[in-house]
């Protein structure tokens, strides 16, 4: 069984100027021990999906339909108290951009991890900070960072405490949202191959959520990449970024806008336009209006996600369909 | 490191401290000394008119000569002016305020000391309770505003404190007074005690029976503008992205408002907080004389009208040190609230 | 049971009964209770929502026409003309050609031309300024005798004699202004310069201009007042400077300044109220006369200074008292009035009502109060409330009661209204000023009328001497010997009679007698006179206020039999023998400050003990000054000094201590029992003002703003609350209307209808008048001619001038006064203007 079923999920914003549709029927699953990764433009609705897979809608969205499944049981049922004693951290934890503002400034590293242990756990003092440390040392950080301040510490030491954060309670999923992003390249390096390492450790799944395609081929098993709030493409790490080329328009024409390190190009190719805007957004296939192979029947009728191969989905009229 | 930061403020405003009463001795010196002729003039006047009854022309004469040094005698002024500018400014600085020229205490002592120690209490008990109260309540107000923003509770409260903010005080407990006094007879009209006062415990009780409507005012006014203020100051720091944080890790709603949204909300509500709490010990004028709760706003003005220096001096030398220590106050705790201010300048 | 055994018990009953009912002695009330309130308005509230009884502070016109009715209706209004307003004029050069050089150049003062002075009399109308700027609060002045106090419709009459009516007469005003200018701009010296212009009158080409200062800090009254007196004037042609000045700025330039600067040359003055008063010589003396210091140049020889010797004269004469008859007397007072006024340099305009108000269902009376000031001591002693407690609010900007020290002897104690207000009413004088007629009324010294005798005749220099001879037996205090020493032979006085003392006891149960007077004598004497350089009984402020009453005191009898008190004394007033005989009677109390309060001679003994010593139980060196270096000033409140007074007294009782003054005259035993008397009030009361008044002070709380005065109801008291109100009632006439025909023919008899009504103090019902004296007075040129009225009913009387009266007149208008008298009443007149042709 999956570790974790997303239904059609769909939330939107419901802003004075109108409803932003920002998830529109997103569907996938998650298994054990697996990382999946998801790619997107800015804008597409990676980060949203994160926060929506703990039912923590930021204001003003709300998650109108769909179900979220966790070993079966439907976390969206549950009511508020429910989700932050049973769910939250406990079941699924999320790793943000630890290097931005995800730690409270005005309290110590040992106030927001002991705080966040004694919520979820019966122990004492004296218990908690053992394995505090116990998974500081894990991230490769001594146990002196406890007693600073967030703004005293560089960013890579953040994201390894956020990190260590979200670990230390032992969930089963850990959302990552864009964890290497702000980081420069050899810390980068360093929070990929821990992530790695700990995945194999604690047993985990990974859901890696970011925009840099290049991350994504080292960490992810399984790809899902989003475009204006739907899902365009699930396929493996090397369905994906294989030789051969990816099924959908849009997924290729990222990888072809991807640098490589021995191509050598005259002019960057990019995709022309801009995402659409969600309050109203196009009819049919979302992307036709910047899809180089856009068919009148783009216009016209969404495509639904079909399999094209074993472990391979794809929502495009030109594949799969005939 | 943060010893010497103390040092260096506490050294900085005490110079502060120093040049604010040389100009008040100034000031005073000198804008009243023509207030002060003209009055002394007027009342050995008035004097003479009374004692008309029974001297003789030149008796009279002489009679308003010797008043007219006793006054001047009185009040100084037979002494060169910078002399009287740096004496009082010097036993100011010393605390030694010396006596009053006229204005008494109220068992009849005239050591401005004494006179200026008498409204603390009053001022603080009415004036600083009430900032107390309102700073809990608009807080409190605040938060609840800020966690449900344009709902009932913060629209309707935003538009009361738009109507209370044009109000006057005094306007206000006027109204409350015609309300509450007169026409519903709840409260008192006025005054520290009833006439006549109560013995033993009843005495306390009857103080607090007379605090009651004015309390009532300063809190009713007060509270509107700090929940305002407060409301903004939260509402931005809930939108900040550690909040979001705070709650995916399951923290419970009450420890991330109270906990990391106030603590973070900090500063700015601090700052508002001590000063007033600080500046409260000033009193107010009018709103003293309407409830005849005769504190430090009163004194300050009764000694205006008797051009008594010394109780001026004393009144305002105690209210500015109660100022400036809340600014440094605010300057060393600052470190404390806000951990990402470095106190002291460089790290 | 017997018969005789039932008769007893029916007389024990009947005599029981007969002290509970016989009438209780001292006021009606039980008890009074002050407080203190910061805002007018809520004082005024609580009045009339019964929170209060009395407000204790005369609020004005506004404040009284800005309730509406349901207030109003709950309060008792007592109405009293306090302050007044006055125009001050700067007649330099006071004579012919009227210019002023400044600076080089040449300036004209029309202010300077006596007739354009007091033309403005006529220019302002008193009674629109009364109607539209005080609102109706108030009434026309005319002369510095304001009208309602006792006493002044004499100095009144003076004024409608000359014409001067409430409503003024523009017409004619502008008319004299033009004739008077226009005679100046004939003088050789002005030919040429002095010019009629359409809208000015010009002088050497420019506007003849003067400078108005008016007070623009009161910006209701008068300023709307200069404003209008501005224009008035501008009427005339003259232009009006509006120089809008604030009361420091004012005072240094009108009274301060020299008015050949030519700052000014018209201000508008305020007056406070005065006393209520009977005698107005002396106010005659400071609002007219140059030598006083209040007209333009304040008597300062730097400056030019308005002169006119024959009011200075006559002033002199009757302030010192050195008329010899009463004729005398009026003459002089009145002719330094009548110059005053034709001089016109201070104009009097109005006077401003203020109002004290009480709470109607409260109180069972209206009790008295000065017609003159307002609430005074008698009020509280002739007030009556339904539950016999009395609840006074004062107003006080500073929230305190206490203001000043209570120092019963020194200058400047109860130097503040409010303690005044609480004090008055425990101590009662020898003689006191009736708040109705201000006549000096007996109290405790009763004079014995038949042995008053008094003479006096002028000696080289024109000081007054005596005539009446001294009993070579009478004795005076000499500070320097500390001890009584006879007169002696040949001695004279100005002065002497008789009083029979009516004691009763102190606050503290000690008896008064004839002892206490005698050390307040020998007090005055010892403290107001400086014996050798390092005199310690000796007070400078208290020599300077009171040296002068020491030597009026000439010499004593003490009749410890009878406990009378014959006193021979040097202050001659033939005008008004209770004045003489009450302004100088004996006293027990010692106070320099004026004010009505008194102590017993123990406290004042152990006070001056400490002066004399410099040393205190405390170690405080006290004084009996406010202001003398390095002492504190007595009070039997506070606390501190109260313990010291304790701690003296104690020590007087150990050494078994009677003072110097009164040696021999009571003995060492008497004297401790008085002691030990006076410590236990100040146990008891924890003050040490223990006085003979109808109330004491019971509890008092510095902190809380309040004071508690009980009734003495000592059985010694001699008099009841209803005593004085039988002595305050007094009618006070008024003339209402007096209806004259418009067209009077002269030959032919007029008939004048006169509608008189009264009110008998302190109530304020009116009624028409039964029984009095109306008649009418006709002024022409040569005559006063009186005409006597006959009553047609109540209230209403008739008067017909005879044709043969009028049958040589000039056409004109003429000046009729309505005159209302009767036996003890306040009298009325009312000036009205007759044409005849």
């Amino acid at each position: 069984m999956e570790k974790l079923a997303i239904k059609n999920i769909k939330l939107h914003y419901f802003t004075s100027k109108g409803v932003i549709r920002a998830l529109d029927g997103v569907s996938f699953d998650l298994r054990a021990g697996e990382t999946l990764g998801v790619v997107g433009e800015s804008g597409c609705g990676k980060t949203t999906l994160g926060t929506a897979l703990l039912n923590m809608p930021t204001p003003p969205g709300r998650i109108v339909a769909g179900e979220i499944l966790f070993d079966g049981l439907d976390i969206l049922k549950l009511n508020e108290d429910e989700l932050r004693k049973q769910i939250r951290w406990e079941k699924i934890a999320m790793v943000f951009q630890g290097a931005m503002n995800c730690l409270t400034p005005v309290y110590t590293i040992r106030k927001q991890m002991m705080e966040t242990i004694l919520t979820h756990r019966k122990m004492t003092k004296q218990e908690a900070e053992e394995r505090i440390i116990k998974y500081l040392n894990l991230v490769g950080l001594s146990a002196d960072v406890l007693r600073r301040y967030p703004h005293e510490l560089s960013g890579g030491m953040k994201q390894r405490i956020v990190i260590a954060t979200a670990l230390f309670l032992e969930p089963q999923v850990v959302i990552c949202d864009e964890p290497t992003t702000a980081l420069d390249v050899v810390v980068q390096a360093q929070i990929i191959n821990l992530l790695k390492q700990l995945k194999e450790q604690l047993k985990l799944s990974f859901i890696f959520i970011t925009h840099d395609l290049a991350t994504e081929a080292e960490v992810a098993d399984r790809i899902m990449v989003m475009y204006a709030g739907k899902v365009v493409e699930i396929g493996t790490n090397e369905q994906i970024y294989g030789p051969q080329r990816a099924a959908h328009p849009y997924t290729q024409l990222l990888m072809a806008a991807t640098p490589r390190l021995r191509q050598k190009v005259d002019q960057l190719a990019f995709i022309p336009g801009t995402p659409p805007d969600l309050l109203a957004p196009p009819a049919g296939c979302r992307f036709h209006l910047r899809c180089p192979q856009v068919m009148e029947r783009c216009r016209q009728e969404e495509p639904p996600l079909v399999e094209v191969e074993p472990a391979h989905t794809v929502a495009c009229w030109r594949c799969g369909h005939e | 490191m943060y010893w010497k930061y103390v040092i260096r403020r506490i050294v900085s405003v005490f110079f502060t401290y120093v040049i604010i009463i040389f100009i008040y001795s100034a000031l005073f010196n000198t804008v009243m000394e023509k207030t002060i002729r003209a009055q002394i003039g007027e009342q050995v006047k008035q004097e003479m008119m009374v004692q008309s009854h029974i001297m003789s022309a030149a008796e009279l004469k002489r009679y308003q000569e010797e008043r007219l040094a006793f006054h001047y005698k009185r009040y100084h002024l037979d002494e060169p002016f910078l002399s009287r500018v740096f004496w009082r400014a010097i036993s100011t600085l010393k605390f030694d305020f010396g006596n009053s020229t006229i204005i008494r205490s109220a068992a009849g002592e005239r050591k401005v000391l004494t006179i200026v120690g008498e409204k603390i209490p009053r001022t603080i008990l009415l004036f600083t309770l009430a900032t107390a109260i309102d700073i809990i309540i608009g807080v409190l107000l605040g938060m609840k505003k800020a966690q449900k923003p344009g709902k009932f509770l913060d629209q309707s409260t935003s538009i009361m404190t738009m109507v209370v903010y044009g109000m006057p005080t005094w306007w206000v407990a006027m109204i409350l007074i015609m309300l509450f006094v007169y026409k519903i007879a709840i409260f008192p009209s006025g005054g520290l005690h009833s006439v006549p006062p109560p013995q033993g415990f009843a005495y306390v009780l009857d103080l607090l029976y007379h605090l009651a409507l004015p309390l009532l005012t300063l809190v009713l006014i007060g509270f509107w503008g700090r929940a305002y203020l407060t409301r903004n100051i939260v509402l931005s720091t809930l939108q900040e992205d550690y909040i979001m944080a705070a709650r995916a890790r399951g923290l419970s709603e009450r420890q991330v408002l109270y906990g990391h949204t106030l603590r973070s909300a900090a500063p700015p509500i601090a700052t508002m907080s001590i000063l007033s709490l600080l500046f409260s010990v000033g009193g107010g004028l009018i709103f003293e004389g309407i409830f005849s709760w005769p504190g430090m706003g009163n004194l300050y003005w009764v000694a205006i009208q008797q051009n008594d220096i010394p109780v001026l001096m004393g009144n305002l030398a105690v209210t500015t040190l109660f100022y400036l220590s809340g600014l440094v106050l605010l300057d060393l705790i600052y470190g404390v609230l806000d951990p990402r201010i470095k106190v002291g300048g460089k790290a | 049971m017997s018969f005789k055994r039932v008769c007893f018990w029916v007389l024990c009953l009947l005599v029981l009964s007969s002290t509970v009912f016989a009438a209780e002695k001292g006021p009606f009330l039980d008890r009074v209770y002050f407080d203190v309130r910061m805002q007018q308005d809520i004082g005024i509230q609580d009045v009339a929502a019964g929170k209060s009884d009395i407000f204790y502070y005369g609020v004005d016109g506004p404040a009284i026409q800005g309730l509406d009715r349901a207030t109003l209706d709950k309060l008792e209004i007592y109405s009293i003309p306090s302050g007044s307003w006055s125009l001050l004029l700067n007649p330099i050069p006071n004579e012919a050609p009227y210019t002023v050089t400044v600076d080089g150049k040449e300036y004209f003062n029309p202010f300077a031309i006596r007739e354009v002075r007091f033309a403005i009399n006529h220019l302002i109308n008193r009674q629109y300024i009364v109607d539209e700027i005080l609102g109706g609060a108030g009434g026309a002045m005319m002369t510095m005798a304001t009208p309602g106090q006792p006493g002044t419709y004499r100095y009144n009459l003076i004024a409608s004699k000359l014409g001067l009516t409430p409503e003024g007469d523009e017409e004619r005003a502008l008319q004299e202004i033009k004739a008077a200018l226009t005679a100046a701009a004939n003088l050789p010296a002005l030919k040429g310069k002095l010019k009629e212009g359409k809208d000015w009158w010009t002088f050497n080409g420019e506007p003849v201009t003067v400078k108005f200062a008016i007070r623009v800090d009161d910006p209701e009254g008068r300023a709307k007042e200069g404003e209008y007196v501005a224009q008035q004037i501008e009427k005339a042609k003259i232009k009006v400077e509006r120089l809008m000045w604030d009361r420091a700025k004012s005072n240094n330039e009108v009274y301060g300044g020299n008015p050949a600067d030519y700052q000014w040359h018209i201000y508008t003055e305020g007056w406070g109220a005065g006393a209520t008063r009977a005698w107005w010589e002396h106010i005659v003396a400071q609002m007219y006369a140059p030598w006083y210091g209040y007209m333009p140049g304040g008597a300062n020889p730097d400056n030019w200074n308005y002169t006119n010797a024959e009011i200075d004269r006559l002033t002199e004469k009757a302030y010192s008292g050195s008329c010899l008859t009463e004729e005398e007397y009026w003459e002089t007072a009145l002719e330094a009035l009548r110059l005053g006024l034709e001089d016109a340099v201070r104009i009097y305009v109005c006077y401003q009502n203020q109002y004290f108000v009480a709470n109607k269902a409260a109180f069972t009376n209206r009790f008295a109060y000065g017609l003159g000031d307002g609430l005074n001591e008698w009020s509280l002693i002739t007030a009556n409330t339904k539950n016999k407690e009395l609840r006074a609010t004062q107003f006080s900007a500073q929230g305190a009661l206490f203001m000043s020290a209570w120092d019963p002897v020194g200058v400047d104690g109860f130097n503040d209204t409010y303690s005044n207000y609480i004090a008055g009413p425990l101590t009662d004088w020898e003689f006191f000023e009736s708040p109705v007629t201000a006549i000096q009324t007996p109290n405790r010294a009763v004079p014995l009328m038949n042995t008053l005798r008094y003479g006096a005749e002028l000696d080289a220099e024109g000081n007054l001497v005596g005539k009446v001879s001294i009993d070579p037996e009478a004795v005076r205090y000499d500070p320097a010997k500390k001890a009584w020493v006879k007169v002696g032979a040949g001695q004279n006085s100005l002065v002497t009679v008789r009083y029979k003392m009516v004691f009763s006891n102190y606050h503290h149960g000690v008896p008064m007698e004839l002892v206490d007077y005698m050390y307040a004598a020998a007090f005055l004497q010892e403290w107001a006179s400086k014996d050798g350089e390092n005199d310690p009984y000796y007070d400078e402020e208290y020599a300077s206020k009171m040296g002068p009453d020491a030597k009026v005191y000439r010499g004593w009898i003490y009749d410890f039999k009878k406990n009378e008190i014959v006193s021979y004394f040097d202050y001659y007033f033939p005008a008004s023998e209770e004045r003489m005989v009450g302004t100088f009677a004996p006293g027990f109390s010692v106070t320099a400050s004026g004010h009505h309060i008194g102590v017993c001679w123990e406290v004042v003994e152990a006070l001056a003990r400490m002066v004399a010593s410099k040393t205190s139980a405390s170690g405080t060196v006290y004084s009996f000054s406010q202001t003398k270096q390095g002492t504190t000033q007595v009070d039997v409140l506070r606390p501190s000094c109260v313990a010291d007074i304790k701690a003296e007294l104690q020590k007087m009782i150990a050494e078994k201590y009677v003072p110097v003054s009164i040696k021999g005259y009571i003995t060492p035993d008497q004297a401790v029992k008085r002691y030990q008397a006076a410590v236990k009030f100040i146990d008891t009361y924890k003050h040490a003002y223990i006085s003979n008044g109808p109330f004491y002070l019971a509890k008092f709380d510095t902190s809380a703003n309040y004071a508690e005065l009980r009734a003495s109801r000592d059985s010694s008291y001699p008099f009841t609350g209803q005593d004085w109100v039988n002595k305050f009632k007094t009618p006070v006439f008024s003339i209402d209307q007096m209806d004259i025909p418009v067209f009077n023919e002269k030959g032919k008899d007029i008939k004048i209808t006169l509608t008189v009504s009264e009110t008998i103090y302190p109530e304020d019902d009116r009624i028409p008048v039964e029984k009095g004296e109306v008649y009418l007075t006709l002024i022409t040129d040569d005559a006063e001619l009186r005409f006597d009225a006959k009553q047609v009913k109540a209230g209403v009387y008739e008067v017909v001038i005879p044709g043969s009266a009028t049958k040589n007149l000039e056409a004109g208008s003429y000046t009729i006064l309505g005159n209302a008298t009767g036996e003890g009443a306040v009298p009325s007149v009312k000036p009205e203007s007759l044409v005849i042709f």
